[in-house]
């Protein structure tokens, strides 16, 4: 049985276990019978068995190259190393829809073994809505973009020997692709997406139980933390690959696509933050709904407006009908939780309502308002082109100037008010706020110097700096005083540093997360608005002078020599430019000897390739990356003249943003590790020892805050 | 309505107000008509406003500087053509024949003065355009 046989047969058998998901949900919610329980976990672990078995013939058939296969004669060849054929299983539409049903169907298994302790009624909710979506995925794999199709006609060549419509070798993967960043981004994308179903389908199946205790909240937003993490990481390894790979030096460039991500992850941040606030005190129920659901639907949204050409963008899509399979999900999501939320409007409008506005709860009301109009902005920037055409005669487009003067504004605000945390947190003893009042205007303070000191006081610098400085510096206070204060009390030395970082992961996860969010706030200010580039055209044995610091002050090349002498400076002295073979490519190299201001050398080496099956040539940059400022070199050509072009970049700080992005995605990760309360806990021991350990159980709206935003 | 309500219903028109202001001057910065280089030629409402233009990279009368940093080239609809200008890096995939989205407008001369190129290649899914701006 050949690759696709085997890959076609799973995803149709996937879909039919699917089914038999929805139909045994339906089965337990008129008869009640357990048995039909354990019938939806099944039909759901058979679903991701079989979808694991039907990725595994795509991968073994990139691997083999059977180019009998359209898809793997479309992205592979037979020169490809292996890690990029594996690779190119998710580089194409259809392969890439795989993934991502493969993914959901194993968190939707996942999802549905550990609801099992819940009452019925839940799990048969549930489990019937991620059948449902698995379903549906598996039927855009059997009739909107299949993996599998051959790349030939079968009818017309029953009589010819195969071999002869078989393509000998296939077009290769796009050069593009070809870096190990795109290994990992669609991967971690997909899952981040496939898991933010996990939540809708926990939320939607409580409330159809009609469950009013909070028992459950904890699940939900244990998914949706996961599923932000992966969401997370897989937008970072993008901007990084885009950085890297598409040689114009910048990360991210607010098109349809990066913006698609976006989108979940900022509804999946309000969800975040505001479910504690469910779990905890019973309150936002309404606005936690609505937000879990818009994540999922926004994760579909994406997809839809850049794979149904409604919109254009630089990424490039086949005209396919997937578009009308997806715009079929959203509409049938929204349809399905309108009608449970209208059906439960008096569940969700229980609980608690607010009483001060300057509380923990107003914080987060503001939070959530915050992010869904960033959301909302950058949805509506996105569809623009859409909106505008009742009003005008031809489409109108945003750039990205639209979003850096709506956008950064707001992101600013909203650090703002993530710095405000742990004030709030301090709201009931004023000794303990006027403390930490006193330490964030230090904070602040420390960054108003740092940027007039170093950044020229730019505004936007200063003000970014300034809260930054007042975040970080209670965050630092906060890690410190908790973490450490048994080892400086003599309690217990490094265990007892080891007890307060386990009874207090979520708060630390939160502040993990905080921190990293300082870490992107400061590396996108920092390299937006301080990057400078310069062109140089030199001759191999010949040194060039770089100053970053003259370039920013606009002078450039009419600097005179004596100012860039002066001027701290990174020295490139090109040692030769040659002709260089790669396995599928030649290239042409330089090799850059580069004195950096600190007097380190180091060699760089950017290529321009051609690969052997592509027509274009494409840029492999060289990058020193660094705390303060990347070095960024992209070879363009050799002139006329015979010199060797040369654009430079200094990027300034652009590196906290990767860090910041993993720190974030760790904070989340350990947040998702965190156990759940106990209902009933023993009385401590050694009450005393332990509460100075940060071992105390708090409860109302302090802990809410110490624990999250803290 | 109790003082809180209150409270929350001032901060949230506030909040709405700033983001709608921000939100207005916003398109005014970023906005420009998307169109094909046909329509471009044929109406005269567009020929001073800021636009992006569908086209493609006509075969002939392409001039590429030798440092790879700029390029004058005519841009194909299926009826018209339209010279461009464009200074700053190119695109790795920039080549002619290849499809491309430019954003500018038209000088006096009648020379479309681009300040971004994007390419656009529609053979695979994947991320196959990339950008390119005028260094500031």
């Amino acid at each position: 049985m050949s690759s696709a046989s085997i890959g076609s047969y799973s995803i149709l058998f996937a879909f039919l276990a699917a089914m038999v998901g929805i139909l045994a949900a339906a089965a337990y919610a008129r008869q009640g019978a357990g048995a039909f329980l354990r019938v939806c976990r099944w039909a759901l672990g058979i679903t991701a068995g079989l979808l694991t078995v039907a990725l595994a013939a795509l991968a073994a058939a990139m691997l083999g190259d059977e180019f009998s296969i359209a898809y793997v004669a479309e992205y592979s060849e037979r020169a490809l190393r292996w890690y990029y054929k594996l690779a190119a299983v998710w580089a194409g539409q259809a392969g890439s829809f795989l993934l991502w049903s493969w993914l959901l169907a194993l968190m939707a298994w996942l999802a549905a073994w550990t609801i099992r302790k819940e009452p019925g009624i839940h799990q048969a909710a549930a489990g019937g809505i991620l059948s449902a979506v698995c379903a549906a995925f598996a039927a855009l794999l059997l009739y909107g973009a299949s993996p599998f199709e051959l790349s030939f006609d079968l009818s017309k060549v029953m009589s010819t020997d195969l071999s002869q419509v078989i393509p000998a070798d296939g077009q290769g993967l796009n050069p593009q692709l070809q870096d190990p960043a795109m290994i990992a981004h669609p991967p971690l994308l997909f899952a981040g997406y496939a898991a933010f179903a996990v939540p809708f389908a926990m939320l939607l199946g409580a409330l159809i139980a009609g469950r009013s205790d909070n028992e459950w909240v904890f699940r939900v937003r244990r998914w949706t933390l996961g599923a932000w993490s992966l969401l997370t990481v897989g937008i970072f390894l993008g901007s990084w690959w885009a950085y890297i790979e598409l040689g114009w030096g910048g990360y991210w460039s607010w098109d349809a696509v990066e913006n698609a991500s976006l989108l979940p992850w900022l509804t999946g941040t309000a969800a975040l933050h505001s479910l504690v606030v469910q779990q905890r005190r019973g309150m936002l129920r309404m606005s936690n709904t609505v937000l879990v659901v818009v994540t999922f639907l926004l994760c579909l949204v994406g997809s839809y407006l850049t794979r149904s050409g409604v919109i254009q963008s630089v990424h490039a899509f086949p005209k396919s009908p997937v578009g009308w399979f997806f715009l079929g999900m959203i509409a049938a999501g929204l349809a399905g939780a309108g009608i449970v939320v209208a059906l439960r409007l008096g569940l969700l409008r229980g609980g608690p309502p607010l009483t001060r506005i300057v509380s923990v709860e107003g914080a987060f009301m503001a939070d959530n308002a915050l992010l869904s109009i960033i959301a909302g902005t950058i949805l509506v920037g996105t569809i623009f082109p859409l909106l505008s055409r009742p009003f005008a005669d031809l489409p109108i487009t945003l750039d990205e100037k639209f979003y850096d003067r709506v956008v950064v504004p707001m992101a600013l605000v909203l650090t703002a008010l993530m710095a405000t945390g742990p004030l709030l947190a301090a709201m009931s003893s004023s000794g303990r706020l006027r403390r930490r009042l006193i330490l964030g205007a230090v904070g602040a303070v420390h960054g108003l110097v740092v940027s007039v000191l170093v950044f020229d006081h730019k505004a936007w610098m200063v003000v970014t700096l300034a809260i930054v400085g007042f975040a970080s510096f209670l965050i630092f206070d906060e890690v410190i005083r908790t973490l450490f204060r048994p080892l400086l009390k003599g309690g217990g030395g490094l265990a007892g540093v080891w007890r307060a970082l386990w009874a207090n992961t979520r708060r630390f996860a939160g502040l993990t997360v905080h921190a990293g969010m300082l870490m992107v706030v400061l590396g996108v200010a920092g390299s937006s608005l301080f990057g400078v580039s310069q062109d140089l055209a030199i001759e191999p044995g010949e040194l060039a002078k770089v100053a970053p610091d003259v370039l920013r002050r606009g002078e450039g090349e009419s600097a005179n020599p004596g100012e860039i002498a002066k001027a701290r400076a990174y020295t490139l002295r090109l040692d030769s430019t040659e002709e260089v073979r790669g396995s599928n490519y030649g290239a042409l190299e330089a090799t850059v000897t580069v004195s950096t201001p600190a007097g380190r050398t180091i060699v760089l080496q950017p290529q321009r390739r051609k690969y052997d099956k592509s027509s274009k040539a494409n840029s492999e940059v060289a990058l020193r990356c660094g705390l303060g400022e990347d070095l960024y070199l992209i070879l363009r050509s050799i002139n006329e003249q015979g010199q060797t072009v040369l654009t430079v970049l200094v990027n300034p700080l652009v590196t906290w943003i990767w860090i910041g992005s993993i720190v974030m995605a760790a904070g989340g990760s350990l947040c998702v590790l965190h156990r759940r309360p106990r209902r009933v806990e023993p009385p401590p021991p050694r009450a005393g020892r332990e509460a100075s350990a940060g071992l105390k159980k708090k409860s109302g709206p302090a802990a809410v805050a110490a624990e999250v935003i803290s | 309505m109790s003082g809180t309500k209150t409270k929350i219903l001032i901060g949230g028109t506030v909040l709405i107000a700033a983001a709608a202001w921000l939100g207005i001057s916003g398109v005014r910065a970023g906005a420009s008509y998307y169109t094909d280089v046909d329509t471009f030629m044929t109406d005269a409402n567009y020929q001073s406003s800021p636009v992006r233009l569908h086209g493609k990279v006509s075969e002939k009368g392409l001039v590429i500087n030798s440092s790879n940093t700029a390029a004058s080239f005519m841009l194909d609809g299926n009826s018209h053509s339209l010279p461009v200008n464009y200074r700053g890096v190119l695109p790795d995939l920039f080549k002619a024949g290849c499809e491309v989205v430019v954003r500018g407008r038209k000088d006096d001369k009648g020379v479309f003065q681009a300040e971004q190129i994007l390419t656009k290649c529609a053979s695979k899914y994947a991320p196959e355009g990339s950008v390119s701006r005028r260094p500031k």
